[in-house]
C-alpha cells in the first residue's frame, strides 16, 4: 500500500528524487508516485526535461585520445638505460645468493680465459733490427742446444760400449735364459759386444 | 624496482585514453591535461609495482585526480580554463548525430563544460566519472576511496548544480 508520505510529495521533494528516478534507483510504487506528479505539474516536467537534456548532454561529450608525443614521452622515460639495465641485472643476481656466487666465478673465469687471449691476437710490433737480433740468438742457441746433445751422445755410448755398463745386465738375463750353454751354477761368461760393429753405425 | 613492462605496456594501452579524458575534463585545458596524463603514467612505471593489477584502474583515476586538483590550486585565483567540448576530439560518441543536433549539442556541451567548472570537489570529479566516463557509484566510491553514500550524495548536488546553471543561462537566453 502506497505511503501518505510518499502520496503528498511537494514538487520540491520530487526535484529532489529526480535524480534517484532517472537512475532508475527508486521503488516501483514511489517511481509511479513521481510520474504521476511530474505528468501533471508542468514546473517538475520541466525540471525532469531539463535533467534528462544534462544527463544526455553530458553522455554525449567525447573521449580523448591521449596525444602520440604523450606517449613518445612516456616510453622514453620509462625504457630503462644501459647502467638501469646492468643494475637490475645484478640485483637480480644477488636476490639469489648461491646462483650469484656461481655467475660471479663464471664471469672471472671467462675474463682470465678469453681477455688474454684477444690481447695476444693483435700483433706486436718489432723493428726490423729487433727481429734480426732475435733469428741470430735463435740459431746461437740453437748450435748450443746441438753441440750439448752430441756430446751428451758420445759420452753415452762410451759408457755403455767401452766402460761394459751393460755387462751386468747381460749377465743376469744370459743366466735366466742358460744362454752362455754352461751347466747351471757354472760361472756365466761375460759378453761384449765387439767394439767395430757399433763404431762403424754411428 | 619497478612494473613488469608488458604489464606496464597493457595497463597504458587499457587506461591511457580514460586517464587523458578525466584530466581534459577536470582541467579544461588539454596542455596541462597532457602534462598530467604523462606525470600519471610515469607514476605508475615507478610505483606500479605496488599496486595490485586488478586496480590498477581505480588507482589511476584515483592519481588523475590528486594531480589535476594540485595544478588547479596552483593557478592564479579567478583563472578558470574551459575547452571547447570539440576540441581535440578525434572519436566521436557512438551514434554520433547529425549536424544539426551536433550543433546544439556543441552548444549544450559548451554549457555543461563551463557549468562543470563552476563546481567545487568532489562533485565536479563524481559527475564526470559517472556522467561522462560511465562508472559506477562503487567503482567512483573504489577510485576516490569514498563510501557510497558520499558518492551519492556528491552526485546529487553536482546534478542539482547543474540544473541551477542551466535554467540560469536559458533564462538569460529567454530574457534576451
Amino acid at each position: 500500500m502506497m505511503s501518505r508520505r510518499v502520496e503528498r510529495l511537494t514538487c520540491a521533494e520530487v526535484q529532489d528524487r529526480l535524480d534517484a528516478w532517472i537512475d532508475g534507483d527508486l521503488e516501483g510504487e514511489e517511481a509511479g508516485v513521481l510520474e504521476a506528479h511530474v505528468e501533471r505539474c508542468p514546473e517538475c516536467e520541466a525540471e525532469r526535461r531539463l535533467a534528462d537534456e544534462i544527463r544526455a548532454g553530458l553522455r554525449g561529450l567525447p573521449e580523448f585520445d591521449v596525444p602520440d608525443r604523450v606517449i613518445k614521452a612516456v616510453r622514453d622515460q620509462t625504457t630503462p638505460t644501459i647502467g638501469e639495465r646492468a643494475r637490475g641485472l645484478l640485483d637480480a643476481v644477488f636476490a639469489r645468493p648461491v646462483p650469484a656466487m656461481a655467475a660471479v666465478a663464471a664471469i672471472v673465469l671467462f675474463m682470465l680465459a678469453v681477455v688474454p687471449w684477444r690481447q695476444s691476437e693483435t700483433p706486436p710490433r718489432y723493428t726490423a733490427e729487433e727481429v734480426e737480433r732475435a733469428a741470430e740468438e735463435t740459431k746461437l742457441a740453437l748450435a748450443y742446444v746441438s753441440s750439448i746433445t752430441r756430446r751428451a751422445e758420445l759420452q753415452v755410448r762410451r759408457r755403455v760400449f767401452e766402460d761394459g755398463a751393460v755387462s751386468a745386465t747381460v749377465r743376469g738375463i744370459s743366466r735366466s735364459l742358460d744362454w752362455t750353454g754352461t751347466a747351471a751354477g757354472a760361472e756365466p761368461t761375460t759378453t761384449v759386444l765387439p767394439k767395430q760393429n757399433h763404431e762403424g753405425s754411428s | 624496482m619497478r612494473m613488469e613492462r608488458d604489464v606496464f605496456d597493457a595497463a597504458v594501452k587499457i587506461h591511457s585514453r580514460r586517464v587523458f579524458t578525466l584530466a581534459v575534463y577536470l582541467l579544461g585545458e588539454r596542455e596541462e591535461a597532457e602534462d598530467v596524463t604523462q606525470e600519471v603514467l610515469i607514476r605508475l612505471w615507478r610505483k606500479g609495482h605496488e599496486v595490485d593489477p586488478e586496480r590498477i584502474g581505480p588507482w589511476l583515476t584515483r592519481v588523475t585526480r590528486n594531480a589535476a586538483i594540485d595544478i588547479i590550486r596552483r593557478r592564479k585565483p579567478g583563472v578558470r580554463a574551459v575547452m571547447d567540448p570539440g576540441d581535440g576530439s578525434t572519436d566521436p560518441p557512438e551514434g554520433s548525430p547529425g549536424p544539426e543536433r551536433l550543433a546544439q549539442s556543441s552548444q549544450l556541451g559548451s554549457r555543461l563544460l563551463a557549468a562543470l567548472h563552476t563546481m567545487s570537489e568532489p562533485q565536479r570529479s563524481v559527475v564526470i566519472l559517472r556522467e561522462i566516463q560511465g562508472l559506477s557509484y562503487r567503482e567512483i566510491g573504489d577510485a576516490l576511496e569514498m563510501p557510497l553514500s558520499t558518492v551519492r550524495v556528491s552526485l546529487h548536488r553536482g546534478r542539482r548544480r547543474l540544473r541551477e546553471e542551466l535554467r540560469e543561462v536559458r533564462h538569460d537566453v529567454a530574457a534576451c
